[in-house]
């Protein structure tokens, strides 16, 4: 599974591909971007992951400016400190949203359900 | 008016003298007015000069010889000019009228001096008090801010990286966090305090920045061997304001300096703003740091934008002594 990290905190998307690796070692991080202009250009130009995890703050603005500027058809799972955009994130194709700091065992059991349904996807 | 009052009652013999009652009336009353206005005036020109507040024992000793004298010489010179001019000799009544002008006079400015010495404390009390509240308000809003989801969890969450890929830096980052935390609590009181420890504590909160953001935040700090003292707290919210509102991202740095002028400790950071963002005490820290300020100095806080960067000035402010 090809998957793209949107986090604007090093430390952040570092220990994020570690736990995904150490979840599914077939897990192939794209890369990471870490502001809505250079998210926006990466998803432009660049073939489209499977799964984009999403941090709520970026660098530059929020990142449901990301969905405003372009279309986004990947499942995307968002990362957030606080409760406060969970309504916000339902309503665009969020498939789930984690609460950071990102708990292992969370990310598990989300991960069955999530790779669920990104294969129902990737058959469509 | 009194003047005449005053006549009729301390010269009885005067009464029955008819002009010379007239005259000797317009006698009292220059003296009444020229005291009356003459030492008012005086007196408010003397709290311009030297203020109740900060030397009142000054202020109450120039007042009372600088009064007596003006009186002596304005009585004199009345006395002077009514002689010339009416051909009245000063008899012994007249100088029971003198003396007694010059005791009323001194009570009647004793009382204006107490008036106006307690209207200044009340004042400088007033301010005091409102200066204590802006500043609980700043540490509260500060509090608040500290612990704010933001902050906390943010901070946690690069915590709970660094325990795993580096223990010792995670250990490094607790204590930074503790000692901002312990900074916070000490200066709740404080209204000022000397700049050293605000380096000290500005270099912990820098770290915790720095870990949380790498690369693409820089700081340069140039405040060494200064002596003088800062709000507390001041240069870590212009700092979070900075972070705040300015775009930070990997084609982005942003960079802030800290730095001395002649009068001013400057705060500058590359203009970046981040679009529309609607964060709930937009402008409230630097309004906060503009009242408290106007409290404990006579110069401003300048704040400015020009030539791509975003500058606040903070007057430096003296050491107690």
């Amino acid at each position: 599974m090809k998957v793209l990290i949107i986090e604007d905190e090093p430390n952040a998307a570092q220990r994020l591909s570690k736990l995904l690796l150490k979840e599914n070692s077939s897990i192939a991080i794209l890369g990471n971007t870490d502001s809505v202009e250079s998210s926006v250009k990466w998803l432009q130009s660049n073939p489209a992951p499977d799964l984009i995890f999403m941090d709520i703050q970026l660098g530059d603005g929020l990142s449901f400016e990301i969905f405003k500027k372009m279309e986004v058809t990947v499942p995307v799972i968002f990362t957030t400190a606080y409760d406060e955009y969970a309504l916000k994130a339902f309503k665009v194709n969020s498939v789930d949203y984690l609460l950071k700091p990102i708990d292992p065992t969370e990310l598990k059991m989300h991960w069955k359900n999530l790779k669920h349904c990104v294969d129902q996807i990737s058959i469509k | 008016m009194a003047g005449f009052g005053m006549t009729y009652l301390l010269c009885p013999g005067c009464r029955d003298l008819g002009y010379n009652y007239l005259v000797i009336s317009l006698y009292s009353s220059s003296i009444w007015i020229f005291l009356w206005i003459g030492n008012s005036t005086l007196s408010h020109w003397l709290d311009q000069k030297i203020s109740w507040v900060t030397s009142p024992v000054k202020r109450f000793i120039v007042g009372i010889i600088s009064l007596s004298t003006y009186t002596v010489v304005a009585l004199y010179l009345i006395v002077e000019f009514f002689r010339i001019t009416f051909d009245v000799d000063v008899s012994e009544d007249l100088r029971w009228i003198f003396i007694s002008s010059l005791c009323i006079t001194f009570l009647i400015t004793l009382f204006m001096h107490g008036r106006e010495f307690l209207s200044n404390w009340k004042q400088a009390a007033l301010d005091a008090e409102r200066l204590k509240k802006e500043s609980f308000q700043a540490q509260f809003e500060s509090l608040r801010s500290q612990v704010n989801p933001h902050f906390l969890f943010n901070s946690l969450n690069a915590l709970s990286n660094l325990v795993h890929e580096n223990p010792d830096k995670a250990v490094l980052f607790i204590k930074k966090l503790s000692e901002v935390y312990r900074y916070v609590l000490d200066t709740r009181d404080r209204e000022v305090v000397p700049i050293q420890e605000e380096i000290e504590f500005l270099n912990s909160y820098i770290y915790l920045q720095q870990i949380r953001f790498g690369e693409k935040l820089k700081f340069s700090v140039s405040l060494n061997g200064l002596d003088s003292t800062v709000a507390p707290l001041s240069l870590q919210m212009l700092i979070e304001n900075a972070i705040k509102h300015n775009i930070i991202s990997e084609q982005q740095h942003l960079h802030i300096e800290l730095s001395s002028e002649a009068d001013f400790l400057v705060v500058k950071n590359n203009l970046q703003p981040k679009q529309g963002k609607k964060e709930e005490s937009h402008g409230y820290g630097l309004e906060n740091i503009k009242r408290r300020y106007a409290y404990l100095s006579e110069r401003k806080v300048e704040v400015k934008a020009e030539d791509g960067s975003f500058i606040v000035k903070l007057p430096k402010l003296d050491v107690p002594s």
